[in-house]
């Protein structure tokens, strides 16, 4: 039934920690989109008093050393990753926020794709080549969800073009059973073989937890670079949620948000 | 299967290591403006093995001045505490899914207004638990199929006696009983607009405005709290963005609020506690953002200070001094805040 409480039968923080102190929530890091044309610009907040944000573009952790932030900052580097992190006399710093960000690629004339969940449907037909994504929240409908079902999307190029690697955006959301995908296949079209070619393919197990709630933006590099007018990729759900989790051997949801062809 | 009737959590009941210097939590001061507070997590502690609880659910002081909780351990449902912290005693071993707790001064004695999730009923008790009325789903209204569409989370008594029951977990309909248990109407449900409610979790009768009283009743999914009148008009939305608003609880001038999540970081024990003035502005957040309103509209709220995992109701005692019970949150006794 709806709202069934499976508990997990673990201390609360206030009996694990000898020493009596509380920590601070991580800061709120705002954006459009983690997806850029010339430029991404990245907000940070903390509506707390005698707190201070500390940020790094480095992809090494904050620390009471790191840059102060004061304000927005602008991404033009693709795949940078800003990571930020509340300090504050008398309280345990934050967990880290992290979101990358990432330049556009491919001009995409037509994109379609298999339908996902009814619940998650997504923007309309251009939801995974819109140029926006990347927020960490299920519910935002910037996501395309699926579960038992496979996502077979056809991607087609303004102009036939040189292609060296996909990335794809996904959701790691464990506590809400969303998961990276089992697979993901990607294929071009061959004009002379009259086929699709086989240009990449991963695979995820999700054997351990993720530490947090976050984007994974993959990217598939090609072994070499292909010319095409057409790409086809296969994302498969998790055949099996793993061990770990309470929902042990059903299939995982998986949620994507944005494909991207360089 | 469908993802969100199984919505879990990952807990991550992480303890880094502090390399700044330790304050006590006791010394900390939470919240805001003249709603601040010091907190004391080991309140409600007690022996697990004699007294278990599941998920606290909710808490009401009753006309001795005792501090009754609600958990879903059915070997003690109701636990009977002083505003020490100490045990007075126990009872209840009946309420799988209890979730609901409302006192009512009936006349001069005290009444317990239990709603169960699992047995899809309300169950009215005396102060030591004897059963006086138990309420199943109203056939009468035509809005339910079968008895488990029905999944009470809260009531309200109206000093009339008239009880108003909250569907939070069903269809999200108000249905309000006369005094004798009987249907008299419905209103609510989901729907599109300002009327309807998303999770209907708590109620409460809100006499502040004595010529005026009123209904409160938490859009939880929304992030809102609506008043109605006592028979189910619409008249207005409170908004309370960012905040996961359990049930309201008004005493004196104010409304207090537990917030399970913040909606920006969902499922991931993000909870605060949240008290409005009787303008219905936001005064004070406990291990929450600080208040800002911007063209008389809130800012969204968040936790900022991680004192709490998922709060899910509070109560207000003579003293001013709030309790905190929590859903979920690795079977932990309530805390106790006491004003500054």
């Amino acid at each position: 039934m709806m709202y069934r409480i499976f508990c997990l039968l673990l201390l609360s923080p206030p009996l694990l920690c000898a020493q009596e102190m509380f920590q601070l929530a991580p800061p709120i890091m705002g954006y459009s989109s983690v997806f850029f044309a010339e430029k991404a610009t990245v907000t940070l907040q903390f509506a707390q008093n005698n707190t201070q944000i500390r940020y790094t573009l480095d992809q090494s952790d904050p620390t009471e050393q790191s840059p102060l932030y004061t304000a927005p900052i602008a991404v033009t580097n693709s795949g940078t990753t800003v990571k930020a992190r509340v300090f504050g006399a008398g309280f345990l710093p934050s967990d880290v926020t992290a979101a990358t960000f990432f330049a556009l690629g491919k001009k995409v004339h037509h994109v379609t794709h298999t339908p996902p969940a009814a619940q998650y449907p997504g923007t309309g037909p251009r939801t995974l080549v819109d140029a926006v994504g990347g927020n960490t929240d299920y519910r935002n409908p910037g996501w395309l969800g699926f579960n038992q079902d496979s996502l077979v999307v056809v991607v087609d190029f303004e102009k036939k073009a040189k292609v060296r690697s996909v990335l794809l955006d996904f959701l790691q959301s464990e506590g809400s059973w969303i998961f990276l995908p089992g697979s993901v296949t990607v294929e071009g079209w061959d004009d002379k073989k009259r086929q699709y070619v086989a240009l990449a393919r991963r695979e995820w197990r999700s054997e351990t937890p993720a530490q947090r709630v976050q984007c994974v933006a993959e990217e598939l590099r090609f072994s070499t670079a292909f010319r095409t007018k057409q790409l086809r990729l296969t994302i498969r759900p998790l055949a099996a949620i793993p061990e770990w989790h309470p929902g042990k051997g059903a299939k995982g949801w998986f949620f994507v948000d944005e494909i991207i062809a360089y | 299967m469908h993802r969100r009737k199984f919505i879990q959590i990952a807990a991550t009941a992480a303890c880094v290591p502090s390399v700044l210097t330790p304050t006590e939590r006791g010394a900390v001061i939470l919240g805001h403006n003249n709603k601040r507070y010091r907190i004391d997590t080991q309140w409600g502690a007690l022996d697990a093995q004699k007294y278990p609880v599941n998920d606290c659910h909710e808490m009401v002081q009753d006309r001795q001045g005792r501090i009754l909780l609600l958990t879903n351990d059915t070997r003690n449902n109701v636990i009977i505490y002083n505003k020490n912290g100490q045990l007075i005693t126990a009872w209840g071993t009946e309420y799988p899914g209890a979730h609901g707790l409302t006192l009512f001064d009936e006349n001069g004695t005290d009444t317990l207004y239990i709603c169960d999730n699992n047995r899809h009923q309300v169950i009215k008790t005396d102060i030591n638990g004897r059963v006086l009325l138990t309420l199943d789903y109203p056939k009468a209204a035509n809005i339910y199929q079968k008895a488990d569409e029905f999944i009470p989370t809260e009531t309200a008594i109206a000093p009339n006696g008239d009880i108003y029951v909250a569907d939070g977990y069903g269809k999200d309909y108000i249905i309000q009983y006369n005094a004798r248990g009987e249907y008299l109407r419905h209103w609510g449900g989901r729907g599109e607009g300002a009327a309807f409610l998303k999770n209907a979790h708590g109620i409460c009768y809100d006499g502040r405005n004595p010529e005026r009283p009123t209904l409160i009743v938490s859009s939880r999914e929304e992030n809102a709290f609506k008043r109605y009148t006592l028979d189910g008009q619409y008249l207005s939305t409170i908004p309370v963005p960012g905040a996961w608003v359990c049930r309201p609880v008004i005493k004196g001038d104010y409304l207090y609020a537990a917030v399970l999540m913040s909606a920006n970081r969902p499922m991931q024990q993000s909870g605060f506690v949240t008290i409005l003035d009787k303008n219905d502005r936001v005064v004070s957040n406990i291990a929450g953002s600080t208040p800002t309103y911007t063209n008389d509209q809130p800012e969204p709220m968040y936790q900022t200070i991680k004192v709490f995992q998922y709060p899910h109701d509070v109560c207000v005692d003579d003293d001013e001094n709030i309790y905190v019970a929590q859903w979920n949150s690795g079977k932990v006794y309530p805390f106790k805040l006491t004003p500054v």
